[in-house]
Order: structure tokens, then C-alpha cells, then sequence
């Protein structure tokens, strides 16, 4: 019995061990840092890295939804710190918070909803597309709140969200659970397939009968969602909202977790799963400079270099399969 | 024959799970002309793949002029003064033709272009080879034949020995064909060696003195053209006594259509199309390029705008009317371009058969698909129509064109849908699988199944179809039963040609 699983897995990692890049990445960093700051490898740090990403996570899932269809959604971020602003004003004038969280995910999934209408049924260039709306909700979160943060949240969202199970913050088993979750929806459900067969030949899967605009369509709103949920964590974690927890360099690591997870921006291969563990790579080294006490700036710099050699490592074992 | 120029000694090449090469050895002498024969999948593009350098061999030996050289990439493939004519052509078609030709050979001082120079050395070659070219024409506004004469050019600026043509007359028109033929000859007359891959054996008369025929990676002979006739060079491609697939004309049931359509308009591409498709029917479109063939496929199933007629399916024994985007659902196309409109070209063997007809098979259940029943689908459509491949799992690239255009096929088997398109479903692909998917055809008719079968191969349209119906700028202007002969179409398709020129001028 044992044998019949053991077999297909050795095959599969024998075949895609390239996906294990991401993992040796993150050993070797975290031994590299642990020996420099000691606190770095001690269970409150580790716990707080992984806080700290499932937001990035969450919305890196959504990110790979629509790489997979072969587009881009660069108002994710954007998206997540405007709907965040809603709920958090919603919520400090009294709505129940429940009902906010909900408000919250429509908010996003609306603006996913615009971004991949604009996409499939009026052909207009996701990049475009979802730059201007990257514009108008960031500059509608600066002016809503007038570069004020939106704080005195009540304590029973912030509480319920941050309950900790076995010392670990619920964010975490969210993003583990929506990373799952999506996982399978993408790969058994014919929704999913659908999605990687318009993101590997659209022609072909308009002709073989998949409904191509309505699955582009889905991907964005799916974004959407997602950005929404990551609003939620994000706002709770933080327990207030401003503008800049949409800024743009937000989503930059949202989109390079995806690409170090291994998702490919020309559409078609990857998995929101391992988006997962490359927004960990990503915080990881966030981190690990904080921890350090490299300036933010210098950061910036260390972590580009590091999706980089990252890719290039990529490209280079994929040529030599 | 004398001391061999290019020898290739056991060379072994294998891709995940399948032996492309099995210890091929073959000898060209200088200034000879060789044929390499194969169906698809033989293993010719890999063997010449190794010889321009595009694909590393495993094991054997390369030896030119006797000496032992490695060819570890299209630089040592040049260096070694082999040049490599593709069957895609790959030119910068925004760009003029001298540049094309001289893009990395460009004189210069410090940089800086001699376009003086350039242009002579273009015209020396043209002259050379005989060619007539303005080399300031942008390369994207010649013709495919024009275009390949360029691509052989620049084989030549390089002092080429031994030029490779991968099935170079796949695009080409009569007069380009003999034009290159001339071309080749010339090549041969200045000591050049050419190896010629192809699957036309018409073409190899007067042309090659030997040949080479591969058959699964191995060599299965070679020797003078003279002693292989056409039948047994096809015999031993394919291994097997081939056979013509003649269908008996069936009776077909004509009291009613499944398909009917009134006055389809299209602008600029298609007028006045009136035509009933009968149930069990296989209907021949025959025209030449150009005529709207592949148009009138494409507008009834919505992948065109239609601008004006009428389209009536049968539905419970009643002709309703329909739009292209209706009718798309009860129609499975099998489209000309199988690798940019067909196939998912990353995707597994068995994720292309099931696309289609995912909601058919599993959704009315839930929205998950049953991996087990998909494995089992996929199994029996692999076993049905003979598909090679080591598992369902296979990424369909890997698969030679015959292979994949069953892919295609099988995947709306599994949709089951009344009627067929079939777009060129037997271009490019060898022999073997040709009847293979003909008797396929034949039997989805044998089914109750109605077929729309456009071929540009006359020759393979004849005595397969049970009614012809001739395009010609668009237009229907002809109709003949199953046995209708060569000159009867050919006649149709060009005479009414040219008769339409006159009044539209």
C-alpha cells in the first residue's frame, strides 16, 4: 500500500525536483541568518515570519489565478489596502464585524470583477488595465483617508482573528488553508483545468467549447477575492488600516512569490501552493534583514538580488532538463 | 562509392522514454545528394538536429572529411561548414533582405555597416544560385518560396559543405519547387553535399541518387534511388503492406439533413452558400488555397462573423434554426493549425483528450473531475485509435504529427458530438498514419455521423467521400457524387476561377 503512494511521489520529485528550490532556498537562509542573530531561528520569530506572510501568501494565491490564465493583476495590493480602509471605517463606526469582513471581500472582488471584465469582454491589456486600477484605488485610499491611519477597531475582530491555536496565529492556518483549498480546486475540478488550458493555448481552448472570456473573467474576481481575504488578515494583524498597506511595492512581492513559487507569468504552469512558500522566501528575507538591522532600503536591494539569482538557478535547471 | 565526406557512425539519441536514434551509421560522399526518408516520428529531425547542432547526441561519432568533429551547437555547426535549411522559416520579416543575409556577417569598421558592401556580397550569391531578388524588399513581403531562397542564401554566405533542407517544399508552389530543385542541383554540381528530408516521394525523382530510409530510430536501408520503387520505399517506411483506403459509397438516407445552410454570406470571404450535410455523410470540400474553405468551416461554427444566412441543425427530428455559436456545441473541429489552435502543446496526453468535454463526462456530478474514470477514458480513446505514447501522461509535444492529430480527434470522440469538422485532417503527417485516421473517419460515418472533410490532397479526398462539393473565391460552384475523378474537381476549382475573374474585373 505504502509502496503505491511512495513510487509516484519518487517519480514526481525525480521529474520536478526544480520545485524544491524554493525550500533549499529557505534552509539555507535561515541556517546562513540563524548563526549571525541568534533570536532569528527561536519559535517567536519563526511564528511572527509566518504571520507576517500570510497576507502576501493569501494574495499571491489570488496572483496565480491569473497568471495561470496568462494575465497579470497588478491592483492586487492596491486593492487590498482600499477594501481594508472600507472595513476598518465600517467597523470603527460600529458595523458588526462580521458583516464588514463580508463587505470586504465584495469590495475586492468588485474591483476584480471591473479588472477582468475590461480584460476579457472589451480585449483590453491586463497590464493596463489593472495599473490604472493599481492608480485609482491606492489614490482613493490616500483620499478617503486622508493620509490618516483608521484605527480604534473593535477588539472582539482583532481577538477572533488573532486567536492563537497551539501558539500560532489563525492567519497562518488560513493561508495554509486557502493554499490547499485553491490547490485542489485547481487541479481536480474542471474549473481549474479549465483555467490552465486557456492560460496554455487560448485559441485551442476556444475551440475545444471552454468558455474562455467567462474563465478569464473568473480569475480576476478570484484576485479580487483573494486580495479581500488578505484585506481581513492584514487589517486585523495591524489592527488599524491606512493607504500604505497597499503601496505599491506590496505588490511586487505579491508577484514575486508567485514567480519564486515557480508560477509562470506566461500562463499555464504552477500552483497556488507553492506561491505559499515563495511569499515565505520572500518574508524570510525581509526578516532576516530586519533581524539583522540592514536599513529597509538596502533590503529592497538584497531581496531583488535574490529573486533573480533565484529565477536565473530556475532557468538554468530547466534548460538542463 | 569513393571515400565518404560526411560519415555518421552509431549515433544513439534518446528522449524520456523514448529511443528517438538507435545506432544510425550512414556515408555521403562530396557532391551528393541524399534523400533521408521516414514517416513522422522516424527519427530524421532529431538525426539532422544533431547535425546542425540544435539537439546533443548520446553516443557515436561524426566525422567529416575524416576527421572526428563535436558539434555541440549551431556555432560548431557552422564552424564545420554545415548549414541547416528549416522547414519553419525564421527570418526577420520587418527587415530588408540584405539584412536578413548579412545580420551576423555584417563588413564593418569599428561597427560601423558597409552597406555598399553588403549589397554586393548579396548579389554575388544571388547570382551564384541564379536568383532574382531586390534585396531591399522587406523580407515579410515575400513569398514563403522567395523567402526560402533567402534562408538558402545565407546557408551559402557561410562557404557552406554540406546544407541540410528540412522538408523545404512543404509551403512551395510548382514553379518554386522546380526552381529550388535547379538550385539544389546547382549546389551538388560545386561539390556540395545535400541531405534532403522529406515525406513526398514524388519529388525524389531526378533530384536524389541515393537514399536513406529511417523507420523508429533505426536505418532500415539504403542505396540507389534506382532500386526503390515508389511502392517500396512506402512499405518500408511504414513497415507494413500499406493499403489505399477506398470507402464503399454508401447509400445515403437523403429525405433530411442534419445540417442545413441558406445563403451564408461572409464579407469579402464567402457568398451565397447553400448546402444540406446528411446524416452518416462524408462531404469533400474541395478548393484551392484560398477559395474559403477553411472560412465557411470557421464561420458556421461562430469562429468568424457571419454577416448574413441561415443555419438549421436537426434537433428531435425537427430542423431548427441556429446560431454559428449554437451549432459550435453539436459540432467537433479538427482545425488546420494543430499546434497553435489544436493542442495544448505543455499539457499531458491525457488532459488534451478530456478537455472538451469535461462538463459532459463529470459535471452533471459535481464540479470535481473523477480521476479514475479519466485515466480509464483516456485509456480506452489511447487504445481505440492506436495512439502511441509510453503513458497518458505524456506531454503531447513529444508526439509526431500523426500522433498528435489523433490526440485532436479523440478528444471529440469523447465529446461525441453529431457532426465533424475536419480541417486538412491528413496534412503533414506520414503515410501510415494517414489511412490510419482515414479508416477513423470512415468508421465515425459508419456511426450515423456527418462529416465536413476539407483536404488540399485530391489524391487522398478521391473515393473516400460520398459527395464533393467545389469552393471556388467563395463561392459553391459545383456538386459530384463519390466518384467524382481527379480532372472533373481540378476542372471545378480552376476553370470557374478564372471565369469569375473576368466578370469581377
Amino acid at each position: 500500500m505504502n509502496a503505491t503512494i511512495i513510487k509516484p511521489a519518487m517519480i514526481y520529485l525525480r521529474t520536478n525536483y526544480v520545485r524544491l528550490i524554493p525550500f533549499l532556498f529557505i534552509f539555507i537562509i535561515s541556517i546562513i541568518i540563524g548563526m549571525q542573530v541568534p533570536n532569528f531561528l527561536g519559535q517567536r520569530n519563526l511564528i511572527n515570519i509566518l504571520n507576517q506572510s500570510s497576507a502576501i501568501g493569501i494574495m499571491a494565491i489570488g496572483m496565480t489565478m491569473v497568471f495561470l490564465v496568462g494575465g497579470i493583476d497588478l491592483s492586487i495590493a492596491a486593492n487590498m489596502g482600499f477594501s481594508s480602509i472600507i472595513g476598518a471605517m465600517l467597523m470603527r463606526d460600529g458595523l458588526n464585524p462580521f458583516i464588514a469582513c463580508l463587505i470586504m471581500i465584495l469590495v475586492s472582488a468588485l474591483i476584480g470583477t471591473i479588472n477582468g471584465y475590461a480584460v476579457s469582454y472589451l480585449n483590453m491589456i491586463p497590464f493596463v488595465v489593472t495599473l490604472s486600477m493599481m492608480y485609482v484605488t491606492a489614490g482613493a485610499s490616500v483620499w478617503i483617508t486622508e493620509s490618516t491611519s483608521i484605527t480604534g477597531l473593535p477588539d472582539s475582530f482583532v481577538d477572533t482573528i488573532l486567536t492563537k491555536i497551539w501558539g500560532i496565529p489563525l492567519p497562518v492556518f488560513i493561508m495554509l488553508f486557502l493554499g490547499i483549498v485553491s490547490t485542489i480546486y485547481i487541479k481536480s475540478t474542471i474549473h481549474g483545468r479549465w483555467i490552465y488550458a486557456v492560460g496554455t493555448n487560448i485559441t485551442a481552448a476556444g475551440i475545444s467549447g471552454i468558455p474562455v472570456k467567462k474563465v478569464k473573467l473568473w480569475a480576476y474576481i478570484l484576485a479580487g477575492v483573494f486580495a479581500g481575504l488578505g484585506a481581513i488578515l492584514n487589517t486585523a494583524r495591524l489592527a488599524s488600516a491606512s493607504a500604505t498597506m497597499g503601496q505599491s511595492v506590496v505588490v511586487l512581492d505579491v508577484a514575486s512569490s508567485a514567480v519564486v513559487g515557480g508560477v509562470s507569468i506566461y500562463g499555464g504552469i504552477g500552483t497556488p501552493i507553492m506561491a505559499i512558500i515563495g511569499a515565505l522566501l520572500i518574508t524570510l528575507i525581509s526578516n532576516s534583514m530586519n533581524m539583522l538591522g540592514v536599513s529597509y532600503y538596502f533590503t529592497l536591494v538584497i531581496k531583488g538580488f535574490v529573486i533573480i539569482t533565484f529565477i536565473g538557478f530556475d532557468a538554468w535547471l530547466r534548460r538542463r532538463q | 562509392m569513393k571515400s565518404p565526406f560526411l560519415s555518421l557512425k552509431d549515433i544513439s539519441k534518446r528522449f524520456t522514454g523514448v529511443q528517438a536514434l538507435d545506432h544510425v551509421s550512414m556515408d555521403i560522399g562530396k557532391g551528393e545528394v541524399v534523400a533521408l526518408i521516414g514517416a513522422n516520428g522516424a527519427g530524421k529531425s532529431t538525426l539532422m538536429n544533431i547535425l546542425g547542432g540544435i539537439v546533443q547526441k548520446d553516443s557515436g561519432t561524426i566525422w567529416i572529411n575524416g576527421k572526428q568533429v563535436e558539434i555541440k551547437s549551431p556555432i560548431d555547426a557552422f564552424a564545420n561548414g554545415i548549414a541547416f535549411v528549416h522547414q519553419e522559416l525564421t527570418s526577420l520579416n520587418t527587415l530588408p533582405v540584405v539584412d536578413n543575409l548579412m545580420l551576423t556577417s555584417y563588413p564593418n569598421t569599428l561597427g560601423i555597416i558597409h552597406d555598399r558592401q553588403s549589397q554586393k556580397q548579396v548579389s554575388e550569391i544571388f547570382t551564384r544560385l541564379g536568383i532574382e531578388l531586390n534585396y531591399n524588399e522587406k523580407m515579410g513581403n515575400l513569398s514563403p518560396g522567395d523567402q526560402q531562397l533567402v534562408e538558402i542564401s545565407r546557408a551559402l554566405l557561410q562557404d557552406s559543405r554540406i546544407v541540410i533542407f528540412d522538408e523545404p517544399t512543404s509551403s512551395l508552389s510548382k514553379y518554386e519547387k522546380d526552381r529550388l530543385f535547379k538550385i539544389i542541383d546547382g549546389l551538388k554540381n560545386n561539390g556540395v553535399t545535400v541531405i534532403y528530408i522529406t515525406h513526398l516521394l514524388d519529388e525524389l525523382q531526378g533530384l536524389c541518387e541515393r537514399i536513406v530510409i529511417l523507420r523508429n530510430g533505426q536505418v532500415v536501408n539504403l542505396g540507389n534511388l534506382a532500386d526503390f520503387p515508389h511502392k517500396r520505399i512506402v512499405n518500408e517506411m511504414i513497415g507494413e503492406e500499406s493499403e489505399r483506403v477506398v470507402r464503399q459509397n454508401k447509400s445515403i438516407n437523403k429525405s433530411e439533413p442534419v445540417l442545413r445552410v441558406n445563403n451564408l454570406y461572409c464579407r469579402g470571404v464567402l457568398k451565397n452558400i447553400n448546402f444540406d450535410l446528411y446524416q452518416g455523410e462524408i462531404l469533400g470540400v474541395w478548393g484551392l488555397m484560398g477559395s474559403g474553405r477553411t472560412e465557411l468551416l470557421r464561420s458556421l461554427v461562430g469562429l468568424d462573423p457571419i454577416s448574413s444566412g441561415e443555419l438549421f441543425y436537426r434537433q428531435s427530428g425537427k430542423m431548427v434554426k441556429i446560431s454559428p455559436l449554437e451549432l459550435n456545441k453539436h459540432v467537433g473541429f479538427v482545425t488546420e493549425d494543430r499546434r497553435n489552435e489544436g493542442l495544448f502543446q505543455t499539457m499531458s496526453v491525457k488532459i488534451n483528450l478530456t478537455i472538451a468535454s469535461l462538463t459532459n463526462l463529470f459535471g452533471k456530478v459535481k464540479p470535481f473531475i473523477n480521476s479514475r474514470k479519466e485515466e480509464q477514458l483516456t485509456t480506452e480513446t489511447i487504445r481505440k485509435l492506436q495512439i502511441k505514447v509510453t503513458s497518458a501522461n505524456q506531454t503531447v509535444g513529444t508526439l509526431s504529427g500523426g500522433n498528435q492529430q489523433k490526440v485532436v480527434i479523440g478528444r471529440w470522440l469523447l465529446r461525441d458530438p453529431d457532426i465533424f469538422f475536419l480541417d486538412e485532417p491528413i496534412k503533414g503527417i506520414d503515410v501510415g498514419s494517414k489511412a490510419e485516421i482515414k479508416k477513423i473517419i470512415g468508421l465515425l460515418s459508419e456511426q450515423g455521423k456527418s462529416i465536413l472533410l476539407v483536404s488540399s490532397e485530391i489524391d487522398e479526398l478521391l473515393g473516400f467521400c460520398d459527395r464533393y462539393i467545389v469552393m471556388c473565391r467563395g463561392q459553391l460552384t459545383r456538386e459530384y457524387m463519390g466518384n467524382a475523378t481527379t480532372s472533373q474537381l481540378m476542372d471545378a476549382a480552376t476553370s470557374v476561377r478564372s471565369a469569375n475573374r473576368e466578370v469581377s474585373v
